[in-house]
């Protein structure tokens, strides 16, 4: 793979481009390809990131998700991941940084300090050379075991040569009961007793070729140890070891020449330790000065937040303290937080203070101002009483005088009553006269007409009798022709002819008498023409003053009804008064308690107020 | 597309953060500072999916936000998550006391913000 060129061309661009946008495309890539699933090529970028920013930002984040990617892995099964796609130039960038909870859970990839433990036991370098003199060296270790194996199997063949025979006879022992006579317990005794002599016998024997055998081969050891002995205590005493003699004594394959091998090795091993050691010191060193740094830090914090809560305890709560990336972070904001509140509680108390304050005195002025109006009210009260007793007297008197004219208005409708009675029967009788007046002209008018026919049949009686008179004359003149025949005849003409003058005469009377009833009758009916008008005319002024009457009797009455009224007004203005002058009292009594309760308030608040100056005075202690 | 709003004092971070979570297919909205946050909230038609504070910023700290937002009725109920380089338990048990949904340590591994993110935005 390109992998070589690949890191080439990511130098190029680094180089090239601003590095955080380059880091931060890289970043983005190897999210995505993470997203995807694509877990190799996601790590093998964000080994590039680490690589290329291995403190700052970029490559912590890119860290931290190598060591998820690395704890997954290790989860999940075997994989040459990280042995294939990284080289050993990242594990140093990437465990030096990382942080000790990180490194705990991906043991086996990043602890390398175990590796040297292997390293060092394998002296596969120094297997080539093999010296001479440790080649009898190899004789030891066989002696030693011929000595060690030599008298104990002896002792087990002498002893499995005895026991065949013991346990024969043990069996025929068991075997037939009846034949327990044949071995007594004396023989069993001595055959042990032999055994046990026999034992002994071949143990010092085997006892003493061991010994001497041995002493040859202790003096070899012992020498051989005490170099090795020696090459430690130099080793312990810090002086180099004699590395050729270590290297002829370990060539041989014995257990010297394992011994001086793993001297050797237990000398590189140590020394490796001690630079370890002397690594761990230092770095001991500087992890001392940085805790005693981030000690001293930490005190400087905690001296800092102690010196804001001795600001709050002072009063001020406008203390706050820093909120700073370290230790005492949160307890430095857990403290604001609380002063906060503490604060908003001591601002609404002095806001109440201040309000409860304004609030009483203005309470206290107006109570007063309550009290005194309440003093003038019931004054002014008592006044208002004594008119109204005074209203109640001129009420009673109104409608007493109201009640006596209501009584002659009545008096009055009565006499216009009567006068309208009496008026009526006037009219009555006026209306007789008229009547009687009235049927008089027309019987005078029919007697003036009986009169004019009177004169009528006058005028015809007078024609008749100037007729008789003509024909009386006519007669006598006949009579005169007839001579003495006619004289007879002639007397009755002449007589008739004086009657006709009687009868003439006779009407001419009568017409005189009926021109005087004419006259007469005319002048009564013009009286009579007079007397009717004069009647009518009087009818007329009676019934105006019946009219007249009616209305006064109308205007007495409502002014009865008014002047009932009147009274019964003021009879009820009367009782009113008198209710209003009651409550009035009760009116004035409740303003005296009103006033006196007043007074009472105004204790109260004065009291009040003394306790929230107190209260006041407590709060001003705080700064807010 | 959820909206994310991100109060983060870092260039760096801000660049950073922005371009996963955009990337993640949100939308990322930021301040600088708690104040600015707070009155951008105000002004804001429609609330954020989720709010992403950090701690420690010049003048007021992501936790005074975190509780502001929690006092006030309108924004109760956006969830918080923390995003800070203050690593100590106590510091993320402090945190979460505030009212925070969750922690999310600094550095942090790409792929562990956008869970904790698609955890918790509503």
């Amino acid at each position: 793979m390109g992998d070589a060129e690949e890191q080439s061309l990511i130098s190029k661009d680094v180089s090239a481009a601003p590095m955080e946008e380059v880091l931060l495309g890289k970043l983005l890539e190897a999210s995505s390809y993470e997203r995807s699933g694509d877990i190799r090529r996601a790590a093998a970028i964000y080994h590039e990131i680490v690589a290329a920013d291995a403190g700052g930002t970029w490559g912590q984040s890119a860290q931290k998700a190598l060591e998820t990617i690395e704890a997954q892995d290790s989860n999940s099964g075997p994989n040459d991941l990280i042995s294939t796609d990284t080289t050993g130039e990242y594990l140093p960038h990437s465990y030096d940084s990382g942080s000790p909870l990180g490194r705990d859970e991906v043991g086996n990839v990043v602890v390398p300090e175990i590796k040297p433990q292997t390293h060092i036991s394998n002296p596969d370098h120094r297997s080539g050379r093999r010296g001479t003199s440790s080649r009898r060296l190899l004789s030891v270790r066989w002696t030693m075991l011929g000595a060690a194996a030599f008298p104990i199997a002896t002792v087990l063949i002498a002893a499995l040569w005895w026991l065949p025979q013991r346990f024969e006879q043990r069996w025929t022992e068991s075997g037939a009961t009846d034949q327990a006579t044949l071995i007594s317990s004396a023989e069993v005794k001595s055959l042990l007793e032999k055994q046990r002599q026999v034992s002994l016998l071949v143990g010092f024997l085997a006892l003493s070729v061991t010994l001497l055998v041995s002493s040859n081969v202790m003096s070899s050891l012992s020498r051989h140890l005490h170099f090795l002995a020696q090459q430690i205590d130099r080793r312990l005493q810090g002086s180099t070891i004699d590395e050729p003699g270590l290297n002829i004594l370990g060539a041989s394959e014995n257990e010297i020449g394992t011994l001086a091998r793993a001297i050797q090795n237990l000398s590189h091993y140590s020394a490796q330790c001690e630079q370890k050691l002397a690594d761990a010191e230092y770095s001991k060193q500087i992890d001392l000065e940085s805790a005693t740094r981030e000690t001293q830090r930490l005190q400087q914090q905690v001296i800092e937040l102690l010196v804001q809560i001795e600001e709050v305890r002072s009063g001020n709560l406008t203390a706050r303290a820093p909120m700073i990336d370290g230790k005492v972070g949160s307890i430095a904001d857990a403290f604001n937080a609380t002063i906060d509140s503490l604060r908003y509680i001591v601002s609404q108390v002095v806001e109440v203070t201040q309000s409860l304050t304004e609030g009483a005195r203005s309470g206290e002025a107006s109570v007063r101002q309550v009290s005194d109006s309440a003093l003038k009210q019931s004054q002014t009260l008592k006044h208002a009483r004594e008119d109204v007793a005074a209203m109640v007297v001129s009420i009673e008197q109104v409608s007493e005088l109201a009640q006596s004219s209501a009584q002659v208005a009545r008096t009055a409708i009565e006499a216009a009553h009567d006068g309208d009675l009496a008026m009526d029967r006037t009219v009555v009788s006026m209306e007789k006269i008229r009547t009687a007046v009235s049927n008089t002209s027309k019987r005078a008018k029919r007697l003036a007409e009986s009169a004019q026919e009177v004169s009528q049949i006058l005028a015809i009686v007078t024609g008749i009798s100037e007729q008789a008179n003509l024909l009386a004359f006519n007669a006598s003149i006949e009579a005169a022709r007839a001579g003495e025949q006619g004289q007879g005849f002639r007397q009755v003409s002449d007589e008739v002819r004086n009657l006709a003058a009687q009868v003439s005469e006779a009407a001419q009377d009568i017409e005189r008498l009926v021109q005087s009833i004419q006259e007469e009758t005319a002048s009564v009916i013009n009286v009579l023409e007079v007397g009717t008008s004069e009647v009518v005319n009087g009818t007329q002024l009676v019934h105006q003053t019946q009219k007249t009457l009616s209305h006064l009797t109308t205007l007495s009455r409502e002014i009865d009804t008014a002047l009932q009224r009147v009274a019964t007004n003021t009879t009820t203005q009367a009782e009113t008064s008198q209710q209003v002058n009651q409550t009035m009292k009760s009116v004035a009594e409740v303003s005296l308690e009103n006033a006196e309760a007043a007074r009472e308030v105004v204790e109260v608040l004065q009291q009040l107020l003394r306790e929230v100056s107190t209260l006041q005075a407590s709060v001003n202690r705080f700064q807010v | 597309m959820k909206t994310i709003f991100v109060v983060e004092d870092g260039n760096t971070e801000q660049a950073m953060i922005k371009a996963l979570l955009s990337q993640a297919g949100y939308d990322v909205l930021l301040s600088s500072s708690v104040d600015e946050a707070w009155k951008k909230l105000q002004g804001m038609a429609t609330l954020p999916n989720l709010i992403v504070l950090d701690i420690v910023m010049p003048g007021k700290s992501g936790l005074e936000l975190c509780r502001m937002i929690q006092e006030d009725s309108k924004f109760q109920s956006i969830p918080i998550i923390f995003c800070s380089s203050k690593s100590e338990e106590f510091d993320q048990f402090w945190a979460l006391r505030q009212g925070a949904k969750d922690y999310v340590v600094k550095p942090y591994a790409p792929q562990a913000l956008l869970d904790t993110v698609e955890k918790h935005a509503a």
